[in-house]
């Protein structure tokens, strides 16, 4: 389903700030599957899922969606195969339009857009029953701005009009992390449903061990801007919260090793000199 | 009556130009500055078209399309190019500059003796009043101004309603998401650099018919004719806004035009009362600079976007 080969992206090469967030990162994610992703903060999570949707091109590498070679499509035609929900809660929808505008909008989700009216009264029927299936009352503010909705609820239409329009990829990017826990937990309960309900091919980056435990049937762990470790099977069910805090603890003793010895090899170098 | 009849016609056909101005700084959340060309081009396009004999209907198409095309050049300049959006309209206003010199052939063509879209309309109103002027409400009225109202009212009411009919379709729901996040468009599949450049062309088009009847209207063209203007429309749309509203796109659409409608009293009447013409452009930008100033000082929220 998704095979990405050796991606590798520096953000500003030569200058100062220069930052290699993707180093050779290599992962598939099987058709059904519900991979989870992990990593402590900079490893590059949310740079493999913006080079997956194609936010920018990758400096090398490649990238195959259903098939399909996207390593050098724009991001807005990758959109008919990818569905997407970021961390900030208010970056998925659109503030001034309505609830059910919004939904009409991604309804169309790759898809040409002409002069056919955006919300037909057909359409409002199955809006109203998709928004009603996340148990948050919103059906009865379809015609409101969506702005006037708190960030949960926000995310949550997000998520379905991530949907909407089955994509072959669904990409979810700690789409919980900015949530109050209870809001967080709708959203969760939301994720499952909807990925389970559509048999959903789906690449999620969380920073919740609980969640990592919990969902999904593979697990990813990145580092250092490549894939450290994989899960899956019987490995990934039996793995627990803790073990994977573990496992970070492992990983950040490793960077703290490895800086320490480039210290004293920098300093060998320099006295030697 | 006179005076209050002539400045709610200019108000009509200005009020072309607020909706434009409506679509790039509302819609697109896009602060374009080409209209001060645009709009001079369209009333150079249509004055050099009519000179040459053409239909005046033809002609004020003719400023639709040259305008459009002046925003097509805008938005290429933001999207293809990555020129920052206040400057790609900076470059285009001051290249449009010298365009209209040129389409022109020089820096004025006059109207008076020509055929006009105003001219057919005041033929009739002036058959049916049996005169040039006709006594209005105990009032003197002349029937070229008549003409402009009639004139000026059926196009801008054909272009609002169209407007108002295409924000409500597929590319027209694109367009507006499009200028409110244009993160989330990119992820469901829309190029946004395209959409916003076909906005800046339908706000420009806007701009340059308005400078086309505006021509028209007054009886001349001139190179300077789009100093300004920008504020002007603003104002506009600005008053409208705080007067009527903006609870839906038709409110907000009816607002403008009426904005436009407004601001043209307020100036007839201001300079009635003895104002100076040549502080007119200060005061409007003072007005303009407070309105946009005013709420956030007043610690309100919404009152002066832009
Ligand atoms: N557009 C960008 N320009 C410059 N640097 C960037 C850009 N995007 C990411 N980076 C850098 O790339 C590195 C990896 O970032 P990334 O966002 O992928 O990490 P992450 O694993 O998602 O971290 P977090 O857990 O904090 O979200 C970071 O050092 C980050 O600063
Ligand atoms: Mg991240």
């Amino acid at each position: 389903m998704l095979d990405v080969t050796g991606i590798s992206k520096t953000f500003n090469p030569g200058q100062e700030t220069e930052v290699r967030a993707l180093v050779d990162a290599t992962l598939t994610v099987p058709t059904g599957s519900w991979t989870i992703v992990i990593g402590g903060n900079g490893s590059g999570k949310s740079s493999l899922l913006n080079a997956v949707a194609g936010s920018f091109m990758v400096d090398s590498g490649s990238i195959a969606i259903d098939g399909t070679d996207v390593t050098r499509l724009p991001q807005w035609r990758r959109a008919t195969l990818v569905g997407r929900v970021f961390q900030d809660p208010f970056a998925g929808t659109s503030p001034a339009l309505t609830v059910a505008e919004n939904l009409a909008l991604a309804a169309r989700r790759g898809l040409f857009r002409g002069l056919g009216p955006l919300l037909r009264s057909r359409d409002r029927v199955g809006f109203r029953d998709r928004v009603a299936s996340l148990g948050l009352g919103l059906e009865n503010r379809m015609d409101q701005v969506i702005g006037s909705l708190s960030g949960g609820q926000r995310q949550s239409l997000t998520l379905l009009m991530a949907t909407l329009r089955t994509p072959a990829l669904l990409l979810l990017d700690e789409h919980t992390a900015a949530l109050d826990p209870k809001s967080a937990e709708l959203v969760i309960a939301a994720t499952r449903r909807l990925i389970d309900a559509n048999r959903l091919t789906a690449l999620m980056v969380t920073h919740s061990m609980q969640q990592a435990a919990d969902l999904g049937d593979r697990l990813v762990v990145m580092h250092r801007g490549g894939v450290e470790r994989v899960y899956e099977g019987a490995a990934k069910s039996r793995l627990r919260p803790d073990q994977l805090t573990e496992l970070f603890a492992e990983l950040r003793m490793q960077d703290r090793i490895d800086t320490a010895t480039a210290g004293m090899l920098a300093e060998a170098y320099i006295e030697a000199r | 009556m006179s005076i209050l009849l002539s400045s709610l016609g200019l108000g009509l056909v200005l009020a072309l130009l607020a909706v434009g101005i409506f679509i790039s700084f509302r819609v697109l959340r896009f602060a374009d500055v080409t209209v001060d060309g645009s709009f001079a081009l369209g009333g150079a396009a249509a004055a050099a078209t009519i000179a040459a004999g053409g239909d005046p209907w033809l002609a004020t198409a003719v400023g639709l399309l040259a305008g459009a095309a002046a925003g097509a050049v805008t938005g290429a300049l933001h999207v293809l190019l990555r020129i920052d959006g206040l400057l790609s309209g900076i470059i285009v206003m001051t290249a449009l500059y010298s365009v209209n010199l040129r389409v022109m052939g020089r820096s004025n063509i006059p109207l008076v003796d020509q055929p006009t879209v105003v001219r057919l309309p005041q033929r009739i109103l002036e058959r049916l009043a049996g005169g040039e002027q006709a006594e209005w409400f105990g009032r003197s009225v002349s029937m070229s101004d008549a003409a402009v109202f009639v004139v000026g009212l059926f196009v801008v009411s054909v272009a609002a309603v169209l407007l108002r009919l295409f924000l409500a379709t597929n590319l027209g729901g694109a367009m507006r998401a499009t200028g409110d996040n244009p993160t989330m468009m990119q992820s469901l599949g829309v190029p946004t650099g395209a959409v916003l450049t076909l906005g800046l062309a339908l706000a420009n088009a806007l701009a340059g018919a308005a400078g086309a009847m505006f021509a028209q209207a007054v009886g001349f063209a001139d190179a300077q004719m789009g100093v300004g203007i920008l504020v002007t429309g603003l104002a506009s749309v600005i008053i409208g806004e705080n007067l009527v509203g903006r609870s839906s796109l038709g409110v907000s659409l009816t607002a403008v035009v009426l904005g436009s409608v407004i601001f043209r009293l307020l100036v007839a009447i201001a300079l009635r009362v003895g104002l100076d013409p040549n502080d007119l452009k200060l005061i409007t930008a003072v007005f303009v600079a407070a309105a946009l100033a005013l709420p956030r000082l007043l610690g309100r929220k919404g009152v002066g976007r832009a």
